[in-house]
């Protein structure tokens, strides 16, 4: 298992490698001069030359992405152009509430996913089922954002029960943290039903069912322990998405979050925000995978013997 | 043949539903912008925020813009973009995953680690990535959404062209002197036809699902183009007062976004019986 974690921990180096360099030459894409672009167009040129050195423009490309990496791990991720603050202050105040919201809803769908696919699964082909494998694919199909604005007009608007703007008190991440939610538990309901059918249909159940052991028992040890081998890994991947479903939730919510920060950051052309949300948003993803491999070879040994 | 997959297709009744919901759209959007009596982006001033009535058979939104045929000329932006950019996006991703698969080596390994990192990434993320880069826009709408499709084909194809390059057909073709490009194109691509075509199907869907979330956060298409997301964006100021207006293009994208599904679905099971297990 240890020479298993330290081959996968290995692993993760060359992939931050790689996406440290794409996000870096991002900036190189940028069609036209990113000095102009920081300092407006009518500054005299030898501003513009000093501003070039004192960025390091001046350098070739790959010194420069050496000295932006360096930069980073000095917690220097450059100065926002539009805010005129350091990066690294703005994504500090913006990121917890984009995590709260994400760790809620996978922790919502993990537990409503779960429970309705177990339920959908050993009811199969009966009505129960197909209500639930048609709202599973209802709550896929819906885009996020609609069903945040139907949420709102429900609970917000029509029966005046939650509030639907910012973040002050904890009844306000009621609303999007189910928003967000519902989308992931149809994801896994069908996942959880797919792979309880699956684990029921094998050799060993249908043997401790002939040997007698009472279909509790049954249940519990044996079909949910081998369920829920498979969906870790899943539940580590949606986190990704949930992170970008996020992006639209903070939209209709107004929340500020790093969802939000991002997608100014765009309107705006602000490339040092850009730069670091999807330095961080690919950084989140990256350690939730390497976690979820960890955790399944944990679970599973024969993943960490191969 | 294509009789068995058609009759095999309309044996399920979801298929049916959804076949006929997209055949509804897809009439709207062609013929859809001839029916309507406004302009899409015509302005009545003196008749904002409008509830239903004869005139405007769904309201009119904060421009006093006719609700109906913004919705109907949506339908042609909507699906256009979807399916502009999943073409684009399946020929890079067949080309690429060709590639990857019949050359190998260094090259393989290259092309496969880019496409697990674009794998790893949330379709949502890699679009605003690109409009990052490419600024917003219709045709960089498109573009953004063509990325989302690139690694998933990709991988089917290149999984497909390593397990039949082997085979004795293949190699007979190659003695024969048959060039590489007739080789891929004749033999192997039509081998992974149907787990192409399902995932095509699908990624309509999550693609017009991306472009109007793009649309909504106003990084996809402009104003004053009706394009549903964007409806949706500016409907948002007035879900209090006129909730038809979020409805009306919601409703649309969602019944889109099934009808694709579920036709993917309904596909999968018809291409290929076998593989019949959800």
């Amino acid at each position: 298992m240890i020479k298993y974690a330290i081959k996968r921990i290995l692993q993760v180096i060359p992939v931050l490698i790689l996406v440290s360099f794409i996000v870096f030459t991002l900036v190189r894409l940028i069609p036209g001069d990113p000095v102009r672009t920081l300092l407006g167009e009518d500054v005299p040129i030898e501003v513009i030359q000093a501003t070039r050195e004192r960025l390091g423009l001046d350098q070739p490309v790959f010194k420069q992405y050496i000295i932006w990496v360096k930069n980073i791990f000095n917690g220097d991720f450059g100065t926002s152009f539009s805010y005129k603050q350091p990066v690294l202050t703005l994504i500090a105040e913006r990121y917890p509430a984009t995590i709260i919201l994400a760790t809620g809803a996978i922790i919502v769908s993990i537990i409503f996913g779960i429970l309705f696919g177990i339920i959908a699964a050993l009811c199969h082909n009966t009505p129960i089922d197909y209500i639930f494998t048609t709202v599973a694919m209802l709550a896929i199909s819906t885009p996020g954002f609609f069903f945040a604005m139907l949420m709102v007009l429900l609970f917000a608007i029509t029966l005046k029960l939650l509030p639907s703007v910012g973040l002050k008190t904890p009844t306000h991440y009621i609303l999007p943290i189910l928003t967000l939610g519902f989308q992931q538990i149809g994801m896994m309901t069908r996942m959880t039903r797919t792979t309880m059918l699956d684990v029921l249909n094998q050799d060993y159940i249908r043997t401790a069912k002939a040997s007698g052991v009472p279909p509790s028992v049954m249940l519990l040890s044996n079909a949910l322990k081998n369920t829920l081998i498979p969906l870790t890994t899943i539940v580590a991947l949606r986190f990704g998405g949930l992170l970008a479903g996020a992006v639209l939730i903070e939209k209709v919510f107004s929340i500020h979050g790093m969802g939000m920060l991002l997608v100014e950051a765009v309107s705006y052309r602000d490339y040092p925000v850009i730069q670091a949300t999807i330095l961080l948003f690919s950084l989140i993803f990256i350690l939730v995978t390497l976690v979820a491999d960890l955790c399944y070879g944990l679970v599973d040994p024969r993943i960490s013997v191969k | 043949m294509y009789r068995d997959i058609f009759k095999r297709f309309v044996k399920r009744k979801p298929s049916i539903y959804g076949g006929t919901i997209l055949i509804l759209f897809l009439l709207m959007a062609l013929i859809g912008p001839f029916l309507v009596k406004y302009e899409p982006t015509a302005q009545d001033l003196h008749n904002v925020h409008a509830g239903i009535s004869r005139d405007h058979l769904l309201g009119t939104d904060y421009l006093g813009r006719d609700l109906l045929s913004r919705v109907v000329y949506g339908a042609r932006i909507s699906m256009f973009i979807s399916f502009a950019g999943v073409a684009m996006g399946s020929i890079i991703g067949i080309l690429l995953g060709l590639i990857s698969g019949y050359y190998g080596g260094v090259v393989d390994n290259l092309i496969s680690r880019l496409l697990e990192i674009m794998l790893a990434f949330p379709g949502l993320l890699i679009a605003i990535f690109i409009v990052a880069i490419l600024g917003t826009g219709t045709f960089n709408t498109m573009i953004a959404i063509s990325f989302y499709v690139v690694p998933s084909l990709a991988r089917i194809v290149r999984s497909s062209v390593i397990s039949i390059k082997n085979n004795e057909y293949v190699q007979v073709c190659d003695v024969f002197g048959a060039s590489r490009f007739r080789i891929l194109f004749k033999h192997v691509l039509p081998n992974s036809l149907s787990l192409l075509i399902v995932n095509v199907t699908h990624s309509l869907g999550i693609a017009l699902l991306t472009a109007s979330s793009l649309s909504f956060l106003g990084l996809g298409v402009q104003p004053p183009y009706a394009e549903w997301g964007a409806m949706l964006s500016s409907a948002r100021e007035a879900l209090r007062i006129n909730p038809i207006e979020a409805l009306a293009p919601g409703v649309a994208i969602t019944l889109v976004v099934l009808s694709f599904s579920v036709i993917g679905d309904g596909l999968s099971d018809a291409l290929d019986p076998r593989l019949k297990n959800s």
